[in-house]
């Protein structure tokens, strides 16, 4: 079963509303409305015609121009031998999506780290906190607009540049000669 | 005492008072700790010897090399792959090259399939090595790991004769490989193979049928298939659980359909399916198979060009791809978003230890604190994996 | 300890109290194992046969407690920093912190990162820093040597193990 097949199997059990579009490039993808992705992960978890056992990854990505941040599921089936694409978006100002913490359990620790780097709110979600970088840390490093600030607690973040040092040592002691 | 249930029934006529897990207390195991395979960090709940919970914390060696991979070329990209799993580089290495070559359309030579088959074969074993005597150190069997490392001072050897590094290859590059084989370099590996495998036998004899070390991995930590497709086990991990997932296989990627090889499975060797021993020996069979596809290659690799013409500054069409190669620790996945410049728009790598990371809540329950040890060795978890 | 010691026949050494100190010191550096990423395998395969550090007297212990040197092996990020920093104080003096690889330099290749602690002299007091990335099992065992010569230069009775005397 290509993908393609996958789409028509979901706009016929979901309907348009739910499964926006199919984008046909050589790595295809299916376009998901952001409120069903539960429903529709589970339906092909368990449906005996697709049977997408495996939760393969689920990445965030950021775009500021259209202000909302994608996430994309893949999904991998080894009784087709298939790769399903996901793609849902949700508003930058206030990302929210569904927890996939109940279909997949790996789900919990990937959610927790889009999270961490994107700020992305997982409703219903057991443990939903930081989980590479320390609790008190501030911003959501994989945005696109994140800066770096210049202390983390009393460690400097910035290294002066060797060659400016250098050279500002060497223009010192030749003033002093 | 294999049974946790068992344990806390002795416990408890041991003290009357003191009901199981009624008097917890939190431990902090690592995260400079020798045998916890690079910096993790456990809470460890527990209320004497059986543990009632561990939990990873994680993060300690998060370098972001997912930004560091949007302000980079994609040529410019490779050295860090290598550093997203040391113990592996090769694989990382391939899979970044295999993710742009899809989307730049570059056709890799033959040649350079062939040489990216022999260097990850060789790279699985060396990675193996780790994975197998680091276990065997962990329990407290520090000879095996010294012979290991031994073995692995020749792949090292092989490895800076074909590109210069020991450790960190950056060997691939996107269209083909850095370098060719130096002509005495087959040799060099069929000695290696020659010399290697009569000791995987010796190296059985010494440490995989021992009893002790067999009774501290047998029936412990067991994860079955259920759980192992849940949590999103992957590679040596999941077959060791009996589920036949081994995408040199199911996907067929570069040269690999070329060759004869098994997929070694778990079959509970020693005790149930899918515990600690399981794991461990899944992984010293494969390291077998992975000679047997070094020799092949060796036979039938072709002559011709080991690199495609790419131009230094490459420039990629807006498009994404996700790309997925066996490495030794399972599914290594580049998701790769580009955009028309000379730089990933956005790239994620998705990595076998992070999930096996998350298994550990949920399989350490019950364990005693000793077994955590045996859980996470055989789990083969590495922390820049993790954390990236 | 060769230009303060005699040797007189029958079996019998002439040295400063200085020397014999700093010789059995330096004949029994146990450092910490502290790998934190890609240079830790390196300086696993130096503790391995081919290297041997043992050879030195140096040999790896699992506690800071127990250990004079601490190798900081790979990059260290602000979440690890703050445990560097605790493990550093834990060790007992007179110690020493070998800072292995270009990430523990300076940064190295994650220069750019906004995880990664730009060299881990930002933290701790460096003694010898070890350039390469990874370095080899050799430049580590230089390292080792060049310890040797800082304690065998140190003035221990002077001092009393709370001030270190760089000459």
């Amino acid at each position: 079963m290509k993908p393609a097949e996958v789409y028509k199997l979901l706009i016929d059990r979901f309907g348009e509303d739910l499964i926006l579009a199919y984008v046909e490039t050589r790595n295809p993808y299916i376009k998901i409305n952001n409120g069903y992705v539960q429903a529709i992960c589970t339906f092909l978890r368990y449906n005996p015609s697709t049977k997408f056992a495996f939760l393969s990854s689920i990445s965030g990505v950021d775009y500021p121009q259209r202000n909302e941040i994608d996430i994309v599921y893949h999904l991998f089936s080894p009784f087709l031998n298939t790769l399903c694409v996901l793609k849902t978006s949700t508003p930058r100002d206030l990302p929210e999506l569904e927890s996939l913490e109940s279909v997949w359990k790996v789900a919990n620790w990937f959610e927790r780290e889009i999270y961490d780097l994107l700020g992305v709110r997982f409703t219903g979600h057991s443990n939903l906190k930081r989980i590479l970088l320390p609790d008190d840390w501030e911003g959501h490093p994989l945005r696109k607009d994140y800066k770096e600030k210049n202390s983390y607690h009393d460690m400097e973040t910035m290294r002066p540049d060797p060659l400016k040092v250098l050279r500002e040592k060497n223009e010192k002691s030749g003033k002093s000669q | 005492m294999k049974n946790p249930a068992k344990v806390n029934e002795a416990i408890r006529h041991l003290k009357p008072q003191a009901a199981p897990f009624e008097e917890e207390m939190s431990l902090n195991f690592g995260p400079q700790h020798p045998s916890t395979h690079g910096v993790l960090n456990f809470l460890v709940v527990t209320d004497g010897e059986v543990m009632h919970q561990a939990l990873p914390n994680i993060g300690y060696l998060h370098r972001g090399i997912e930004k560091l991979a949007e302000m980079t070329p994609y040529s410019g990209f490779m050295p860090y792959t290598d550093r997203v799993d040391y113990l592996a580089a090769m694989f990382a290495n391939q899979v970044f090259a295999m993710a742009v070559e899809s989307l730049a359309e570059i056709e890799v030579p033959k040649r350079a399939e062939y040489l990216r088959v022999i260097v990850c074969e060789l790279n699985r074993i060396a990675s193996h090595f780790i994975a197998t005597g680091a276990l065997a150190l962990d329990l407290g069997a520090v000879t095996p790991f010294v012979q290991w490392l031994r073995e692995r001072e020749f792949i090292n050897d092989i490895m800076e004769a074909l590109c210069g590094a020991r450790l960190t290859y950056n060997y691939m590059r996107i269209g083909g490989v850095s370098v060719d084989m130096p002509g005495d370099l087959p040799d060099k590996i069929l000695r290696f193979l020659d010399h290697f495998e009569p000791i995987i036998d010796e190296y059985n004899r010494l440490i995989s049928n021992n009893e002790i070390f067999v009774k501290r991995l047998a029936d412990v930590a067991v994860i079955s298939p259920i759980d192992a497709v849940n949590f999103g086990l992957v590679g040596p991990n999941l077959r060791a659980s009996g589920i036949g997932i081994d995408l040199r296989k199911t996907l067929g990627y570069s040269v690999y359909p070329d060759f004869d090889f098994e997929v070694p499975l778990g079959k509970g060797f020693r005790g149930a399916l899918g515990d600690a021993y399981d794991r461990y020996m899944v992984r010293i069979l494969e390291m077998t198979q992975s000679c047997r596809i070094i020799r092949q290659a060796l036979e039938k690799i072709p002559g011709g060009e080991y690199r495609a013409n790419v131009k230094k500054k490459l420039k990629v069409e807006e498009n994404e791809v996700y790309s997925r190669v066996e490495s030794a620790r399972g599914e290594m996945g580049v998701y790769l978003i580009s955009d028309g410049t000379d730089r990933p728009y956005r790239l994620k790598i998705k990595t076998g230890s992070f999930t096996a990371m998350s298994i550990v809540e949920k399989a350490s329950q019950g364990l005693m604190v000793a077994d955590l040890i045996a859980l996470i060795g055989s789990l083969d978890v590495v922390a820049p994996e993790v954390d990236r | 300890m060769k230009e303060n010691t005699t040797i007189i026949e029958q079996g019998v050494i002439v040295s400063t109290i200085d020397g014999v100190l700093n010789w059995m010191r330096k004949s029994s550096i146990w450092y910490l194992l502290f790998g934190t990423a890609c240079c830790a395998i390196e300086l696993m395969q130096a503790g391995g046969p081919r290297t041997d550090l043992d050879r030195f007297g140096a040999v790896f212990r699992a506690t800071p407690r127990q250990s004079d040197l601490m190798i900081v092996a790979g990059t260290v990020t602000y979440k690890m920093a703050e445990r560097i920093r605790l493990l550093y104080h834990q060790m007992a003096e007179p110690k020493y912190v070998i800072s292995m690889g270009s990430c523990a330099n300076c940064g190295g290749l994650f220069q750019r990162s906004y995880s990664v602690l730009k060299g881990i002299d930002k933290v701790v007091p460096v003694d010898v820093y070890i350039a390469g990335c990874p370095p080899r099992t050799e430049a580590l065992a230089e390292g080792i040597l060049k310890i040797q010569k800082i304690m065998m230069r140190e003035k221990w009775l002077k001092t009393r193990g709370t001030k270190r005397n760089f000459i």
